[in-house]
């Protein structure tokens, strides 16, 4: 098995000296990473280390979150996503989130799926039905769900609901998928089913997805980020992370003797 | 608070210095039944090698516990690839300890010593060899790993000289055959012990630096069986 160098693969998302302040609080110091295009990065650290402020900055998320001054850049593709022209609407269709705790709308499945491209102006129904299809057939939700789209979607089990997520994430066919513990309230069967669907959709997209779960870090992504109090420690390829982490403080997180 | 983890972890490496002690006195039993033509000496070593097997069939499993359970990463999971093959290695040890022990008896019976001044410059050689290989991968001594790597070629050609000493010594006389074989029995286990100790020395680089310089040395080619 080849190893490959995150710097090697082209980049979709590049963040280049990101700070960000909550108020008076700095919460992330000087980031510089570059997220891999079509691979999956997993963003590792204890809790309040900044990565999941990390991923929220890479769709701007944290524009809702009141007092929160960020500085530096993230490109997609080239273009920073801070400038003060850019849609935030079309950065999120671009690049979709998937949170920890599954949110689907209190509507049918279908309309969960088909709620995203409506809202970009597509109203044409064979082509809104196609869309649901595909996107949850990328989501492996389709052969569990083909037969009762118009149910509530709140009748799903949680893994159901959290791939539900996914293919509404999808259906707006973004180049980036952010998730942020995606699994971690969910049993093992439906755990094992989103990681299993996370190494199929880096085909077509790039993903960053922030976990406590050391395994399913292992497990699930090509690079890891280690973040702490703030700083990106270490960045490289999950087997060297897992094997042969060059900082200390990575080796020590990882191996569960931090703190 | 010492966790579980730490002491599972002391627990597999005070057993492997146990294993090693045990593999290190079973050398010296047959080393030394060897030189002093004394079989009771040398079956010591087969004493050992029941220990050994033992030891490595419950270091095995404690072993698969750990992954099954600790998912060890990073220096944790190096250690314990490593320990995996160590124990393999000492298992394998013992066995040519034992090997060396038989022929050391069969030579004490036949009432003839070896007549070889290489033959003690070897087992000195391997002695060192075990001594340092084991002290290496215990203190996770990367230069004396290396010594051990280095000092390996010296036993190989005592190995050589061996071989040829004993055709000499056959063809100046049939009837030495019996003892050449013997000979030649001790020389080759010995220079397996080097080669195992060799092993031992590299799990030591994979340990501390992460690097497998397995077959890295181009001196030797896979698959060439010296004599």
């Amino acid at each position: 098995m080849i190893h490959e160098n995150p710097s090697d693969v082209p980049s979709r998302m590049r963040a280049s000296g990101l700070d960000l302040f909550y108020g008076q609080k700095q919460a992330l110091y000087g980031i510089d990473l570059a997220i891999p295009k079509n691979r999956v990065t997993a963003l590792i650290g204890p809790s309040g280390c900044g990565k999941s402020t990390f991923l929220r900055c890479l769709n701007r998320m944290n524009d809702l979150i009141e007092g929160v001054k960020v500085t530096g850049t993230v490109e997609l593709d080239g273009a920073n996503i801070y400038d003060p022209r850019i849609d935030t609407v079309g950065l999120r269709r671009k690049v979709g989130m998937i949170f920890q705790k599954s949110n689907p709308f209190p509507k049918s499945i279908y309309e969960n799926v088909a709620y995203g491209p409506k809202i970009h102006g597509i109203k044409d129904k064979a082509t809104l039905d196609g869309l649901v299809e595909k996107s949850l057939r990328g989501a492996a939700l389709w052969d569990e769900v083909k037969d009762s789209l118009n149910k509530s979607a709140l009748a799903l089990s949680g893994g159901q609901q959290q791939r539900l997520c996914i293919a509404r994430a999808i259906a707006v066919e973004p180049e980036v998928l952010l998730m942020d513990e995606p699994a971690s309230a969910l049993d093992p069967i439906a755990t094992g089913r989103i990681e299993e669907l996370i190494l199929e959709l880096k085909d077509t997209f790039t993903i960053a997805i922030v976990t406590h779960n050391m395994q399913q870090a292992g497990r699930v992504s090509d690079c890891t980020a280690f973040f702490y109090m703030g700083r990106l420690i270490e960045f490289g390829n999950t087997h060297n992370i897992f094997t042969n982490p060059r900082e200390k403080q990575t080796e020590d997180y990882v191996s569960g003797r931090f703190g | 608070m010492e966790r579980h983890f730490e002491k599972q972890l002391e627990f597999i490496m005070a057993e492997v210095r146990r294993m090693a002690d045990i593999v290190s006195d079973a050398f010296e039993a047959a080393t030394t039944g060897l030189s002093e033509r004394d079989p009771v000496v040398a079956s010591h070593a087969f004493e050992s090698e029941k220990q050994v097997n033992e030891m490595e069939l419950e270091l095995d499993n404690q072993i698969v516990e750990f992954f099954a359970l600790q998912h060890p990463v990073a220096t944790d999971l190096r250690f314990m690839l490593a320990t995996q093959k160590v124990v393999n290695d000492l298992e394998r040890l013992s066995d040519h300890c034992v090997n060396v022990a038989q022929s050391a008896i069969s030579l004490a019976n036949l009432n003839r010593g070896p007549g070889l001044s290489e033959l003690p410059d070897m087992i000195e050689g391997c002695r060192i060899m075990l001594r340092d290989s084991v002290r290496s991968f215990l203190t996770r001594d990367v230069v004396l790993a290396n010594e051990v790597l280095e000092r390996d070629d010296r036993v190989d050609g005592l190995n050589r000289l061996v071989v040829r000493h004993v055709i000499d010594l056959v063809n100046a006389e049939k009837a030495n055959i019996e003892i050449g074989l013997d000979i030649i029995r001790i020389s080759r286990n010995l220079e397996r012990i080097g080669d195992l100790c060799c092993n031992f020395a590299e799990e030591t680089v994979f340990l501390v630096e992460g690097r497998n310089i397995k077959h890295a040395n181009p001196a030797k080619p896979e698959g060439v069986v010296e004599a």
